[in-house]
């Protein structure tokens, strides 16, 4: 079964077609070679019973006078019918009167005449008839006649249905032949076409329509679906090309802008601290040299100056750190965490020695990343810390590292005033602040360059905080995804 | 050929009364069963005008012959799908009422005037006197050496517009005509 479900349609066709055909030829032959030989056969039987019935009236006086010269002439025509092969007849004691044989060796009237009736046998047919007179049975006619006659006339009538058979399905075969072409011969030009298109990805061949039928629409249908691939495709085409020609006008316009921002922030920067150190260079000259000639408001506004010029330096340094962090190229080594930020947070505590301090730093936290970019980092974000704790009658920082998957998450926890969740979308963006300068100081840089500098190891920042409940920064120095999710655990 | 195996005698009705009557005449027995079963099976070949079938189809013995008693057993069949009547005639006269008259050897010097007085009547005569249908009778039993056949004048029997069968002349021995 499985053969003929693989079968090409061509030959599905031919076979369905060959099938019915012979089914039918075969059932029509076999009706009729059959009806045939009923047919022949009733002839057959009602032509000699008949005869028998003739020759039975025929002598029916000659049986009763028992003139069996009479009998014997009567059977005696019988030789005009080449069939029949034997003739008895015989008296009520059953006794044979007179006979006909066509060969006297071969036929012979059996001693006891058989039953009234018909009867076909291998190769003959035996009918028996009464002699009757007035009603009144005197005697009995048998006769046998060969049926070869029939075997012929049915070997005929076989072979005229066999070679009219044969016509028949020649002519089906011819036939399936003709009407297969219009189904498969467009079916294998799709097929063909289909396969060019999947090798060679070419849409511009088209399959020829032949006909109005379901194959013709298939046809259509076929055709204007590589035209749409086709017209999509350049579409497509044209579009992708666009798309690279703008990005790569994009990049290059992108790259000249961040190239001229970070040259001209870079000149600026560098260009404005040598006045600047010279303003200050001055003003310090100036306090120095000349402080007992002037007043005290004078001194005033010299010590402003200099507190005012080194804010201004102390702006440009971080300028000058945010141009370098965006161009300097990453040196990712292993390096000691807890050792920087013990480091940055001693040099915090001596600067301000009659601050309550509890600092603690988790030992050993080994990273990767670029070193002094890191060291920029945490002094960003421990600075911040010590900053906006200052308030508190104990300031408490904390450097640790929650070990998640691969990719450890680093945080700087303070307990100083916090800030409201509400403006974290602020928080990293340069000049922007959450306080203003009267209440802390800062340049609205640090945490725009911390920012950066996570950013340029692929690794994430954030924070979490409450105003009045301290302020957590995580971090990442690799790439992760699932870096956020871990911080819940805390 | 014609034997005590002929086809009449299995009538068992008939063959146990032709038996009784013969039963002392061991030679006639043979002769006069064999013309009284052929006189019988005549009848069923030959057909009368205007047969009626209420009527009773009489068979007529004129003079003594011993084919008498064999012909006595016939009353009790039917023949035609008509009643037998077997009847002595005494007087020639009553003869054409008759559908068969036999007439017996005794009287062959009476033939002449039996065949004037029978005429055209349609009478079927039956005897064994010799020349019988050449002399004006219908049938008349033949004896050719030890086989009983019979002549049938065509003629006679056409003027009394009786018919014979074509089967019955094929088998008889001469048919005048």
């Amino acid at each position: 079964m499985l053969h003929i479900v693989n079968m090409s349609i061509k030959n599905k066709l031919t076979l369905v077609i060959m099938t019915s055909t012979l089914l039918g030829v075969v059932l029509i032959s076999s009706i009729f070679v059959y009806q045939r030989y009923v047919s022949f056969k009733t002839q057959m039987s009602s032509e000699f019973t008949t005869i028998a019935k003739i020759i039975s009236d025929r002598s029916n006086a000659a049986v009763i006078f028992e003139d069996q010269n009479s009998l014997s002439e009567t059977l005696a025509s019988l030789s005009l019918h080449d069939q029949v092969k034997l003739a008895c007849i015989y008296n009520l004691d059953n006794m044979l009167l007179a006979n006909y044989t066509r060969d006297s060796r071969k036929y012979v009237c059996p001693t006891q005449p058989g039953k009234n009736g018909q009867a076909f046998s291998r190769s003959h047919f035996h009918v028996g008839e009464p002699i009757l007179v007035g009603g009144e049975t005197h005697g009995k006619v048998y006769i046998r006649a060969c049926t070869k006659q029939l075997d012929k006339e049915i070997r005929a009538s076989i072979i005229s249905s066999a070679t009219l058979s044969t016509i028949v399905i020649l002519g089906a075969l011819l036939f399936a032949r003709y009407v297969q072409r219009f189904i498969s011969d467009p079916l294998i030009e799709l097929q063909g076409i289909a396969r060019k298109v999947t090798i060679e990805h070419d849409f511009s061949p088209r399959a020829d329509k032949k006909h109005d039928d379901e194959i013709g629409e298939l046809v259509d249908a076929f055709n204007t679906m590589l035209e749409t691939i086709a017209q999509q495709n350049i579409v497509i085409a044209e579009h992708t090309e666009n798309l690279e020609k703008k990005v790569e006008a994009r990049t290059a316009e992108l790259e000249m802008a961040n190239r001229e921002l970070e040259a001209f922030s870079y000149s600026v920067s560098h260009d404005l601290k040598a006045p600047l150190r010279k303003i200050d260079g001055f003003s310090r000259a100036l306090e120095e040299d000349y402080a007992h000639r002037l007043d005290e408001d004078a001194q005033q506004y010299l010590a402003r100056l200099r507190s005012n010029s080194q804010k201004m330096s102390q702006l440009i340094t971080s300028l000058l750190h945010l141009s370098r962090v965006t161009r300097k190229e990453i040196d990712k080594k292993p390096f000691n965490l807890s050792e920087l930020a013990e480091n940055i947070m001693h040099s915090l505590a001596e600067s301000e020695p009659q601050r309550a301090t509890r600092f603690s730093v988790q030992p050993d936290l080994h990273a990767e990343g670029d070193h002094k970019l890191v060291e920029i980092l945490l002094d960003n974000l421990i600075g911040n810390a010590w900053k906006y704790s200052r308030d508190q009658a104990e300031t408490i920082i904390e450097v640790g590292c929650i070990k998640g998957g691969a990719n450890p998450v680093y945080y700087v926890h303070d307990n100083g005033c916090g800030f409201d969740m509400e403006y974290v979308d602020r928080l990293f963006k340069p000049f922007s602040r959450l306080h203003s300068s009267d209440q802390f100081e800062g340049t609205g840089i640090g945490l725009a360059t911390a920012g950066r500098i996570v950013n340029r190891h692929q690794g994430k920042i954030w924070a979490e905080s409450e105003p009045g409940k301290g302020t957590t920064f995580y971090f990442t120095l690799s790439e992760e995804k699932n870096a956020e999710i871990v911080t819940h655990e805390i | 050929m014609p034997s005590l195996l002929h086809p009449v005698f299995r009538r068992p009705l008939l063959a146990a009364l032709l038996t009784l009557c013969a039963a002392n005449q061991s030679f006639a027995k043979t002769e006069y069963d064999i013309k009284a079963a052929y006189l019988y099976n005549f009848i069923k070949f030959v057909s009368w005008p205007g047969e009626i079938k209420s009527l009773p189809l009489r068979v007529c013995l004129y003079g003594q012959d011993p084919i008498n008693e064999k012909l006595m057993p016939l009353k009790d069949i039917r023949i035609h799908d008509r009643e037998v009547e077997v009847k002595l005639v005494e007087d020639i006269a009553d003869a054409p009422s008759c559908a068969v008259l036999y007439i017996a050897r005794e009287q062959k010097k009476q033939l002449a005037e039996i065949v004037t007085v029978i005429d055209r009547s349609p009478v079927l005569m039956i005897s064994d006197i010799p020349d019988f249908a050449k002399s004006g009778g219908t049938i008349g039993f033949v004896t050719l050496g030890n086989v009983i056949r019979f002549d049938v004048n065509l003629i006679k029997a056409r003027a009394s517009g009786i018919s014979i069968s074509s089967k019955l002349l094929e088998l008889a021995n001469q048919v005048v005509r």
